[in-house]
């Protein structure tokens, strides 16, 4: 049972503050993915839970102890890196077994454990091969099956596929969850790729700029952002914002431009209020124009196939809607859109935090 | 790429066998003096055919002013002080690229600008060290009065080991060649180009900074070291300047001071060219013979580069 608990974490390098004091509870069995852009500091964090970075401020514990002080090789950890990192001079048995030869472990257990592990991975026909004569495929595979056959308490990814092309990088990524569940331990991946990131997690962690700002299911950060930013970076689709203000009854929204944006009847957020509006592509729908709505003119139109990226001109920033497929639209012509209430994502206009 | 360039084809091609004729001619010389009897190479033109003597020569070169002798003299220098460059450079290339310590880069520096201090540079300060290594700490106990109560209560010879010298010691011969900048810069440069993730995951899978570098740095190393060991050798074989300040006794003269003092000998007399000649070639052997050996590991080494 492995526990990665990070309380109030700082790093700096010189002045230079890279994170503001993160809290994280990674609880055991859990793949939990740390999801940013890059300089966000999701790397830096991952490293210093491996022990690869000094802690500037705060405590990281695995499993209960407190790591701060402890070599790498003491903290029970594995990782993987971006670049595989194999050691370009030993097979790829020798890559997989050397910290059970530092370990001195006996000549059989190696053996075994090195059988046992390429088996899992279906790398058993390489083993006596260099790197230099694998596939990057192949290699990742090796990079993974040196840091299973530790059997380690924490898994620690750094950004592993993304040096795979787009197809392995999706049969790598459902080989990862299939091993996580198969290996019962606890995971952590850094990755800046929120598909990747989404179709892994159990626990999504968001990060920006040294500090986290949410964490939940993927389902959940994408159902309830809890940021501006959350809601901006989440979703294959960029989500459209809108400026505007709630109205005095909390019913309806007037967004900057003239358009209003109706609560059906419910309340929609606090009275009297600068807002951003957000709302995903996919749920507004193409609709006659009307007066006082919120619409615009065709600019342009990306035909993707399972869905057409309609840009509408507002005389704004412009907004994009996601239409069926089968939707057919003159040139240049004026639309309005539809949405419902539940649809939309509010947030104070200020500090950037949903309403 | 095609090019037609006839003429500069023409003048490199002149040029490079003029070269090869510069190099190749004295050697031949060499080769030619060494077949012959002495009244024949002292003949005005020198024969310029292979004569039938050499194998005399050879006997007679062995045979002459301890050859054998200074031969394992020079095998022994020439390996201690490749050993002991290859050794010394890689720790301190590793210790300079991958430790941070107190001035660091102050270290480096030093060492980077003795790269234009050869040893005929230093040689005066380095024969006085090795003639009494240990002078210093004689001064020091004198002028800090510890030399009476050191020796009344260890009953050390203090004045033995001050007056303990390194002239006429293979250690004398080897130690102060064996610092080299040259090769420590190109290590530094080497391990600069390797990866920091190696490092870092030798770190997770539990590796000593001493086993990252025997398992890790020293076989990505291989090629450097096989190149280094061929230079090294021929340098440590070819030295004449230290070998001839530090040596007095014959038993510890080196092959190319041997053979040197044989051409000086007699100053009236006529050197024997042919015997001195085949002497030259049996020194050249093997440094030559350490370059054919490992030309096979050195091309090796650079064909399947595993970068």
């Amino acid at each position: 049972m492995a526990t990665v608990d990070i309380r109030k974490v700082e790093k700096s390098y010189g002045p230079a503050k890279v994170l503001h004091g993160v809290d994280l509870e990674i609880r055991h069995g859990e793949f939990a993915v740390i999801l940013g852009p890059s300089g966000c500091g999701k790397s830096t964090l991952l490293r210093m839970i491996a022990g690869l970075e000094e802690i500037t401020g705060g405590e990281i514990a695995i499993d209960g102890r407190v790591v701060n002080r402890l070599e790498p090789r003491e903290r029970d950890i594995a990782m993987v890196f971006q670049n595989y990192a194999l050691y370009p001079h030993m097979s790829v048995a020798e890559n997989m077994s050397y910290s059970l030869r530092i370990a001195h472990a006996p000549k059989q257990t190696i053996r075994d454990k090195v059988a046992g592990v390429a088996g899992i991975l279906g790398i058993g026909d390489f083993l006596a091969r260099k790197p230099t004569q694998l596939s990057g495929g192949q290699r990742q595979r090796v990079a993974m099956g040196r840091a299973i056959i530790r059997e380690p308490k924490v898994f620690l990814f750094d950004e592993p596929l993304s040096n795979l092309d787009a197809k392995l990088r999706h049969q790598m990524r459902t080989e990862l969850k299939r091993l996580h569940l198969r290996l019962d331990a606890t995971s952590i991946l850094v990755t800046h790729d929120q598909v990747e990131a989404m179709s892994l997690a159990n626990r999504l962690i968001v990060m920006n700029a040294g500090r986290v700002e949410q964490v939940g299911t993927p389902g959940e950060v994408y159902a309830r952002p809890a940021t501006l930013f959350v809601a901006g970076f989440i979703g294959s689709l960029p989500m459209n914002f809108f400026k505007g203000k709630v109205a005095d009854d909390g019913r309806s929204l007037s967004l900057d431009g003239g358009a209003a944006l109706a609560g059906e009847g419910a309340q929609i957020g606090p009275p009297d209020r600068e807002v951003v509006v957000g709302v995903r592509p996919d749920a507004l729908a193409l609709a006659p124009s009307t007066a006082g709505g919120l619409g615009g003119r065709v600019e342009l139109v990306e035909d993707l196939g399972s869905v057409k990226l309609v840009h509408l001109d507002d005389g704004r920033d412009g907004f994009v809607v996601a239409a069926p497929p089968d939707t057919e639209l003159g040139e240049a012509t004026e639309h309005g859109v539809k949405v419902r209430a539940k649809d939309l994502h509010l947030f104070d206009a200020a500090s950037g935090r949903r309403l | 790429m095609i090019e037609r360039t006839p003429w500069l084809d023409l003048v490199c091609h002149i040029l490079l066998i003029a070269g090869v004729v510069a190099v190749c001619l004295p050697l031949y010389y060499a080769l030619i003096a060494a077949t012959h009897t002495l009244p024949d190479v002292l003949q005005v033109p020198m024969p310029l055919t292979p004569g039938n003597e050499l194998w005399t020569n050879l006997k007679t070169a062995m045979a002459r002013g301890d050859l054998g002798r200074q031969l394992v003299n020079s095998l022994i220098v020439s390996v201690g002080v490749t050993v002991g460059k290859i050794a010394l450079s890689i720790l301190s290339a590793f210790a300079i690229t991958y430790f941070r310590f107190p001035f660091r880069m102050t270290a480096f520096w030093l060492i980077f600008a003795t790269l234009m201090l050869p040893i005929e540079v230093r040689i005066v300060p380095t024969y006085a060290v090795a003639a009494h290594p240990l002078q210093g700490l004689g001064w020091l106990l004198d002028q800090t009065g510890l030399r009476g109560p050191l020796e009344s209560l260890t009953g050390w010879n203090v004045e033995a080991v001050v007056k303990w010298s390194l002239l006429d010691s293979y250690a004398g011969l080897i130690l102060p060649l064996m610092a080299s900048a040259t090769a420590t810069f190109l290590f530094r440069q080497l391990f600069l180009t390797i990866p920091e993730e190696l490092l870092e995951a030798a770190k997770i899978d539990g590796a000593s900074p001493m086993r990252f570098l025997i398992d890790v740095l020293w076989p990505m190393s291989r090629t450097n070291v096989v190149a280094l060991t061929v230079i090294l050798f021929v340098f440590g074989w070819n030295q004449y300047l230290w070998p001839l300040l530090i040596t007095t006794e014959a038993s510890m003269t080196t092959a190319v001071i041997g053979l040197s003092k044989q051409i000086s000998a007699a100053p009236e007399a006529v050197p024997k060219w042919n015997t001195l000649m085949a002497g030259a070639l049996l020194i050249t052997l093997p440094p030559v013979m350490v370059v054919v050996a490992l030309q096979r590991w050195f091309v090796k080494g650079l064909v399947d580069s595993e970068k």
